[in-house]
């Protein structure tokens, strides 16, 4: 299959492969009926040129013949014969001549015993032999004593005429004569419009132009071509003369082929000059032909214009699709498919630019990987059951920050530390589920599932804590995290839904990230999260039952990366865990030491203050028999 | 003349009586193909010493009719005259180029064309044309004596009053092959005899000038 590189070209080859052999066809036919016309018309013209030829030969024969028997049965003419005298017959003869206004050349008296009596011509016969003698044999044997011959005399062929001279009764045969030479020639052309030569060749091989209207290098040429161009008497020929065609016809002049003598007469015509109206012919058609194939192209090149313009203004407004530009729809100004096809492209790309706003939207008003989930998916509602981290982050400290402030400053503030923690949950592989107030909800591990979910929740975690911390110090993050079985997937109502996730995670991670006020602490992490994520120092807080779940559960606080904790956070940490301990066995002095040192020693002096004021609780009312150090926790 | 002839045949015998009494030749002339011969003339060529008595012989006339000679042969005896009348209404030009003799009448008419007429002395056939119709020709037989006679259509040419003796006959046709008048048979005439003899003779295609059609137009004879 041929390869194109644009529609216009193929267009013009396919119209080019459909013009060239239709117009080729054309050309051939016309052409070749054209040159076959032209032969024919040359072939009949000369045939017919031939024909006059020989008919002038003839009247001229027969003018000869009318001519010396009006002359030579004149009274005085007879009277002169009678004379018997030969210088007043001759001139008489010359009279003859005279009268004959050049139709007779020459005379001859020949007494009835072949004898020459007068002889103009003066070949010095004084009686008859050769074809002279053939000659009035013919002419004894004729009724009317009529014969004709070609001889030549001093070389050059003559028409020949014999009749009788009576006085009343014959007495002798008068043989007039005519030459056939440049005068009869140039005659005859003037009748058949035709080139005239008259050849002769004595003894078989040697060929004279006696009289010819060629010019005389074209005469020459003749000569020298004649011998290998020597066919049958009236077959057609093409000879060239000089570069020029000649068709050419043989009309033999001699009675036989036994005569000595062999005159030919030889009728061209050009084949060059008649040919020429089928050149111009030819040439008219070329250029015709030039002319619609340029057309053609021309309106091959607008055709494939109104095609390809639009095309390339398509392709370049799908390419900028492509690249996201939705903005200028495409102008064709056209009713036809090109139109509907621009058409379509407009509705597309506000599709897509609808699409892709919708996208955005979603985008920011969901998480980019909810987003995808929803636009990748069917969205329908219902959910999976996933393993699922859940951070739930709140700033402590921002409802004082506010004091004031105008709402619109407040948003500001907002926005930017909720873009401020967004964004480090995005970087960890995080998604923000959603926004309340100043609270964020993130999840790791829905919709994707990732074997780090909990230990990006951690990273993430620390990291949204250290960037408040930097940030205005009246600020402080209280994050809770847990990980468990949820539910993702889309929920409410089939017109209006929403990518979340549900389960008793989500709730503890709230209760979690509630529970750090209490403590006093930036985050609260749950022990399912903590056994998810090795890598990180934890220090155990509490045992406790939140509200609305009747299970008691381990609380952790995370304190950073395992391998970098200081010396004194593990001391402090241990410390921890043996005043916990003591907490738990009820040996509440111990214990009220213990948290009292530490109270007096580390940084956040309201958790070892917590246990203090439960164990001064729990010592004037005991706890319940068989306690196992749980803290239930009664309202929310 | 048939009646003048013997007379004077019987008036020579009785004069000289060298030859016996006269008798009649009858000739019958016919071709190759056994076709009768006619306008051959026969002549009897006599010995000078009788010749006188067959000497002279009567004027003859040819008339001009039609734009032919009629007769187109006659015979008559050297010295005698033949007169050209013209019958027809237009004016003829008779001619003669023959080696016997040559002469010509220029154009005359109808009037007073009695007075036309050309005397031959010398023996020979003479040729006479008309210069104005070429195709008018008429033979003119100059015999040396009366003993000559023209075969008619059934080729027969007879004569009444023929000597004894032995003596030529010449046969002459303007078709003859050999034109000369040299055809000659010796024959011997007996007294009271009828001689009748046939001769075959070859003649030669004969070519005449045509006559014009236009000629036959009836409005100037």
């Amino acid at each position: 299959m041929l390869a194109f590189g644009s529609f216009r070209s193929r267009l013009s080859f396919f119209l080019l492969c459909l013009l060239t052999p239709v117009l080729g066809g054309i050309f051939y036919y016309v052409n070749r009926n054209n040159i076959e016309y032209t032969e024919e018309t040359i072939n009949s013209y000369l045939e017919l040129g031939a024909d006059v030829f020989d008919f002038t030969r003839a009247q001229q024969a027969e003018t000869l013949q009318a001519i010396t028997n009006s002359l030579t049965w004149g009274f005085g003419f007879r009277a002169a014969f009678a004379s018997n005298d030969p210088a007043t017959l001759f001139g008489a003869s010359l009279n003859v001549l005279d009268r004959s206004i050049g139709k007779a050349d020459m005379l001859m008296i020949v007494d009835l015993n072949d004898n020459v009596v007068i002889d103009t011509s003066l070949q010095g016969y004084t009686k008859l032999s050769g074809a002279w003698l053939s000659l009035i044999e013919e002419a004894d044997a004729n009724e009317e004593g009529l014969a004709e011959a070609i001889v030549a005399i001093d070389g050059d062929p003559f028409q020949l005429i014999a009749l009788p001279l009576y006085l009343p009764r014959q007495v002798a045969w008068i043989i007039g004569g005519f030459a056939l030479d440049q005068n009869f020639v140039e005659r005859v052309k003037e009748t058949i419009v035709s080139e005239v030569s008259i050849i002769r060749r004595s003894d078989g091989s040697n060929l004279e132009v006696v009289a010819s209207t060629l010019s005389t290098a074209r005469q020459q040429i003749l000569a020298e071509q004649m011998p290998i161009n020597w066919l049958a008497v009236d077959s057609l020929q093409r000879i060239s003369l000089e570069g020029e065609e000649f068709t050419t016809l043989l009309r033999s002049l001699f009675g036989s082929s036994s005569d000595e003598l062999q005159v030919l007469a030889i009728i061209q015509r050009s084949y060059d000059e008649n040919n020429e109206n089928v050149v111009q012919f030819r040439t008219l058609l070329i250029e015709f032909y030039a002319v619609i194939i340029a057309i053609s192209l021309i309106a091959v090149v607008f055709l494939s214009r109104s095609i390809t313009q639009p095309l390339a203004k398509l392709a370049s407004a799908v390419q900028k699709i492509e690249e996201g530009e939705y903005g200028k729809p495409v102008e064709v100004n056209s009713q036809d498919e090109i139109g509907d096809l621009a058409n379509s492209v407009n509705s597309m790309a506000r599709g897509l630019a609808e699409k892709e706003k919708v996208r955005d939207l979603l985008g920011k008003v969901v998480s980019q990987q909810i987003a995808e989930q929803l636009l990748n998916n069917p969205v329908e509602l219902g959910g999976e059951e996933k393993i699922v981290t859940i951070l739930f982050s709140d700033i402590k400290g921002f409802t004082s920050f506010c004091e004031g402030l105008r709402p619109q400053e407040v948003l500001v503030q907002l926005n930017q530390v909720l873009s401020t923690i967004s964004n480090i949950v995005e970087k960890h592989n995080g998604v923000v589920d959603k926004f309340q107030g100043d609270a964020v909800m993130a999840l790791f591990g829905a919709p994707i599932y990732s074997e780090f979910d909990a230990t990006n929740a951690m990273s993430a975690a620390l990291e949204i804590i250290d960037a408040l911390e930097i940030g205005d110090s009246r600020l402080r993050a209280c994050i809770g995290i847990s990980t468990g079985l949820v539910v993702a997937g889309n929920l409410g109502s089939s017109n209006r839904l929403n990518y979340s996730v549900i389960g008793d995670t989500v709730n503890l991670s709230a209760r979690l990230e509630s529970l750090t006020r209490l403590y006093n602490v930036t985050n609260i992490v749950s022990e399912a999260s903590r056994d998810a994520a090795p890598n990180y120092f934890y220090m155990e807080l509490d045992e406790v039952c939140v509200a609305g779940k009747s299970q008691a559960i381990k609380i952790f606080q995370l304190v950073g990366l395992s391998d970098q904790m200081s010396a004194e956070k593990l001391a402090m940490s241990a410390a921890f865990a043996a005043a916990l301990k003591a907490y738990r066995a009820q040996n509440w002095r111990l214990a009220q030491r213990l948290f009292s040192q530490l109270a007096a020693s580390c940084d956040n002096e309201t958790l070892p203050k917590v246990f203090l004021e439960r164990i001064e609780s729990f010592q004037i009312t005991p706890p319940a028999e068989g306690w196992d150090g749980v803290y239930i926790f009664g309202k929310k | 003349m048939k009646l003048r002839l013997n007379l004077i045949g019987g008036f020579l015998f009785s004069v000289l009586g060298a030859y016996g009494n006269a008798q009649s030749l009858s000739v019958q002339l016919n071709d190759g193909e056994g076709n009768p011969i006619s306008d051959a003339v026969i002549e009897i060529l006599l010995p000078d010493e009788i010749r006188s008595e067959y000497q002279p012989g009567a004027d003859a006339t040819v008339d001009q009719l039609d734009k032919e000679f009629v007769p187109n042969i006659s015979a008559i005896v050297s010295g005698n005259s033949i007169f050209f009348p013209n019958s027809d209404d237009i004016l003829h030009h008779v001619y003669s180029f023959s080696p016997t003799v040559s002469f010509n009448i220029p154009l005359y008419g109808k009037g007073n064309s009695d007075q036309y007429s050309q005397t031959f002395n010398s023996v020979g056939v003479v040729e006479i044309g008309c210069n104005v119709h070429d195709w008018m020709l008429a033979y003119i037989y100059v015999a040396e004596t009366s003993l000559s006679a023209i075969s008619n259509d059934i080729g027969l040419a007879i004569l009444e009053t023929v000597p004894s003796g032995t003596f030529e006959l010449r046969i002459w046709h303007s078709r003859l092959r050999d034109n000369s008048m040299a055809m000659t048979h010796t024959i011997e005439f007996f007294d009271g005899e009828q001689a009748n003899l046939s001769y075959t003779l070859e003649l030669k295609r004969g070519r005449r000038i045509r006559r014009s059609p236009s000629s036959n137009r009836t409005r100037y004879r």
